[in-house]
């Protein structure tokens, strides 16, 4: 059985048929019970303003499409790309630097900022120039999941503490 | 009057270019922006000098295989390049000149591939041969490109086929560099090479009694225009239809000789390309098209229009 999950809202009902699936309905329900609340939650007062950087050449970032998009509004951060409507979108270069993001978000494992980071046309984007970036680990923020609550959380810390 | 609406396309175009764009410059701060310096111009630049080199090759392979649908493309070279390019995505091959770089050797080993086949038994670049060749070393190519990316991340596949579309994301001096480094030579081989070009248009036998040195022509022209290629889709990726509309349009308006098609080819590939890329980046902005997709849109119903003018004629 092949789930497809892109977006919060998908979880619950994602757990809740996996629980009859495998006949723990009554475990999943309480699972469905946080992921519903968490999904159903309005987004947090945003103070800072981020973009989801996937890949450099072509630039590709995460729109309203993707859970990530979600993540960071119920974490308080604006996703500077929400106006795309799809998961994920090419965009120049010049577009990020235009919508000057705070910090630029990547999912990766460890803190060492990107290859790209020192490429002159890259320096344009004022996050890449001051190093402001937020490295999520792959296995939290990679895709969604029960963690989900822990994944905001967990955006939300690394927020205040590049503040 | 022709040269003079060139000119004036071509500093339109460029005009264009650093005019428009996703960020708002005010007209006053238009030197001093770094949107402007780091990456309108060098994008520009770069999109430009890819449309001439690849306007150029396009001139070059189709006056040596005397076939007016050769395309730089058709020779193996985007086969070769799409290789290269989805091995280094697939190995993850660090550094950020690797997939260039391997997209450079992809077409180049795809390029000395069909140059041998076309050499074999002595078919001395026979353009059959190099035709065949280049479809048959570009379908071979194809082939382990699909392959491997059956096999990778859907991510990486993604990815590659982005790039693979070609466009100008990376463009900054540095990739001008490259370009302005590879190009003059191969430029200078073709452009010294119009004369016998002309000659060979009538025919191996009659360029060879007329003074040309065919056998040596066809090797300048061939690895010319192929490094010409090769280069162009190190920096960009494989950008299709450039190479092949425009020497068309540049025949139709300036007619046959290369002494004139070479250079006004250039400048048309230029003006074509770098307008192509400002239609990229602005037309569904905030989001980019690969500027492949633009050149294709922009490119069959222009050869369509070709296509029916020779009909009709």
């Amino acid at each position: 059985m092949l789930l497809d999950l892109n977006l919060l809202e998908q979880l619950g009902p994602a757990a809740r048929r996996l629980g009859v699936l495998t006949g723990h309905s009554r475990a999943a329900d309480s699972l469905v019970h946080v992921l519903d609340n968490l999904a159903s939650q309005p987004a947090a007062p945003s103070t800072r303003s981020l973009a989801f950087i996937v890949w450099d050449n072509p630039p590709i970032v995460i729109g309203a499409g993707s859970y990530l998009d979600r993540l960071a509004a119920l974490a308080g951060a604006r996703n500077v790309f929400h106006d795309v409507g799809a998961p994920s979108a090419q965009v120049s270069i010049e577009t990020i630097a235009a919508r000057d993001p705070d910090f630029v978000a990547l999912l990766s494992d460890s803190a060492v900022p990107p290859r790209y980071a020192m490429r002159p046309e890259w320096r344009v984007v004022r996050a890449v120039r001051n190093a402001r970036f937020l490295f999520l680990p792959g296995q939290l923020f990679g895709r969604p999941g029960p963690r989900a609550a822990e994944a905001i959380r967990e955006l939300r810390r690394r927020l205040e503490a590049a503040r | 009057m022709r040269y003079v609406l060139l000119a004036a396309a071509v500093l339109t175009t460029l005009a264009a270019a650093l005019l428009l764009g996703p960020a708002n410059v005010p007209f006053g701060d238009l030197l001093a922006s770094p949107i402007v310096w780091q990456l309108r111009l060098p994008r520009a630049v770069l999109a430009f000098l890819v449309g001439g080199a690849l306007g150029v090759s396009g001139v070059g392979l189709q006056a040596l295989v005397r076939n007016p649908l050769a395309d730089p493309f058709l020779l193996g070279l985007s086969g070769g390049a799409g290789l290269g390019a989805v091995v280094a995505i697939a190995f993850h091959l660090p550094g950020p000149w690797a997939l260039p770089l391997a997209a450079f050797v992809g077409a180049v080993g795809a390029m000395a591939l069909v140059y041998r086949l076309g050499l074999m038994s002595g078919a001395e670049l026979d353009p059959r041969i190099l035709l065949l060749g280049g479809v048959a070393v570009g379908a071979f190519a194809a082939a382990i490109t699909t392959a491997l990316v059956s096999l990778a991340e859907a991510t990486e596949l993604r990815n590659a086929f982005l790039w693979l579309w070609g466009g100008f994301s990376g463009a900054s001096w540095t990739t001008v560099l490259v370009i302005l480094v590879y190009a003059p030579l191969p430029l200078v081989v073709l452009f010294a090479a119009a004369r016998p070009l002309d000659l060979l248009a009538l025919g191996d036998e009659p360029a060879q009694y007329l003074g040309a040195d065919v056998r040596r022509l066809k090797r300048l022209v061939y690895l010319s225009a192929s490094l010409l290629t090769a280069a162009a889709v190190a920096v960009a990726g494989v950008i299709g239809f450039v190479g092949l509309i425009v020497p068309h349009v540049c025949r139709l308006l300036w007619g046959r000789l290369h002494r004139t098609l070479f250079p006004t080819a250039f400048l048309a590939g230029g003006v074509l390309l770098a307008a192509a890329d400002t239609l990229a980046r602005t037309v569904v902005a905030p989001r980019e098209l690969p500027v492949g997709i633009v050149t294709a849109l922009l490119g069959v119903p222009l050869f369509a229009f070709l296509l029916r003018r020779w009909t009709v004629s």
